[in-house]
């Protein structure tokens, strides 16, 4: 018995979680009709090429009918836009150590360029570390720091972009990102990083 | 820590930090949405407050006013249909409206000319000729029988003053009197009279 009928109308994130539950494939299509534009456009932050977005995009919706259940998210759309952007990140740097990818995701790395050295993190228990050391800084931030430092480093957006949905010039982002990246050189040589 | 660790770290960000940023965001996006809305809309405004003030303009150039002459006189007559040599009246959508006539005996002669055009010709007893148009949407000939209206003193300068009723019902945006060339507006009082 479909316990949905029709879409005529994006289903909301509840009925689309409930459709993952319910192991019923129209939430991977309930999902793309929902989310589409904006997951690619995550993505495509980071890949700046559609085909490699493409198959993120159906990495992504593998992801999260792997993870719900048991996962039952309250906020759908930070639940897809993390796997989504761990999908395009996993790409970006395989495609990287063939060729530099030019996308906004350079871009905004090349900023963070003066604290990070050569030497590599092993394993993903280290990256949930960094994860949680990187969090705990944001906390200490204010909401508007803690905005710039999202748009800028998590969903690699234009710092034009950014200046606009906060209403401030670019020089007042270009100042904000300066202090909170001295900010978090500090926090992570703290924490025993090497910077 | 190599840059793309530092990426990969970001990745494990606590996820009340990636709802607060993606909730602030759809704001920060209405918020623009709004307020494109209302840039595109100031375009519209801005045509719609110059028309405001244009047209009074342009229709005061369109229709001047003379001197001495009142600038929006209400017309009313009473007129006696028996004693008058031409009985005309127009329809003017639903309404009707009956020509205003002069006294025969005040040596003013009243000719109508044209249906659609509403003109009336005035001569008094030296040749000297008003016309007297009367404009409107739409006028259609109908002969009908005015009611009891008495000419008085009419607005033509030298022939005294002059002043003429509509009968009811009437629904006129404006009345444009031509006298010797110049036009002079009228507003328009639907206001019955049956007097002699």
């Amino acid at each position: 018995m479909a316990l949905f009928g029709k879409s005529k109308r994006p289903l909301s994130d509840g009925e689309i979680i409930e459709l993952y539950w319910q192991r019923n494939e129209r939430a991977i299509e309930e999902t793309d009709v929902k989310y589409r534009r904006y997951l690619f456009a995550v993505a495509h932050n980071i890949l700046n090429s559609n085909e490699d977005c493409e198959e993120c995009l159906d990495d992504a919706y593998v992801g999260a009918w792997n993870a719900i259940p048991p996962q039952r998210p309250t906020y759908l759309k930070a639940f897809l836009t993390t796997i989504i952007r761990r999908v395009s990140i996993n790409r970006y740097n395989e495609i990287n150590r063939q060729k530099r990818v030019p996308s906004a995701l350079t871009l905004s790395l090349d900023e963070i360029g003066a604290f990070v050295s050569d030497t590599s993190l092993e394993g993903e228990e280290e990256a949930q570390r960094l994860g949680r050391v990187i969090s705990d800084y944001l906390r200490t931030l204010t909401k508007r720091q803690r905005y710039i430092f999202m748009s800028r480093y998590y969903m690699a957006e234009p710092i034009e972009r950014v200046a606009s949905e906060l209403s401030v010039s670019i020089s007042t982002v270009n100042k904000e990102i300066a202090h909170i990246k001295e900010g978090l050189k500090e926090a992570l040589r703290k924490e025993g990083y090497t910077v | 820590m190599k840059k793309e660790d530092f990426n990969t770290g970001l990745n494990y960000i606590d996820a009340d930090i990636v709802e607060e940023y993606l909730r602030e965001k759809e704001r920060a996006q209405r918020r623009i949405k709004r307020h494109k809305t209302a840039i595109r809309l100031i375009p519209l405004a801005a045509c719609f407050m110059i028309m405001i003030l244009i047209v009074p303009i342009i229709s005061n150039f369109i229709t001047p006013m003379a001197p001495g002459i009142f600038p929006n006189h209400i017309f009313d007559a009473i007129f006696y249909p028996s004693e008058y040599k031409y009985v005309y009246s127009f329809v003017f959508y639903d309404v009707s409206y009956s020509a205003r006539f002069m006294n025969l005996e005040q040596g003013i002669e009243e000719k109508y000319v044209g249906d659609s055009l509403g003109e009336v010709v005035a001569t008094d007893k030296n040749g000297k000729q008003t016309i007297c148009k009367i404009y409107d949407y739409y006028c259609d000939p109908q002969s009908n029988t005015a009611p009891n209206r008495r000419a008085m003193n009419g607005v033509y300068g030298m022939y005294g003053s002059y002043s003429e009723i509509l009968i009811r019902g009437a629904n006129y945006k404006e009345i444009i009197i031509e006298i010797e060339g110049k036009y002079f507006p009228a507003t328009i009082s639907p206001v019955m009279v049956n007097e002699k």
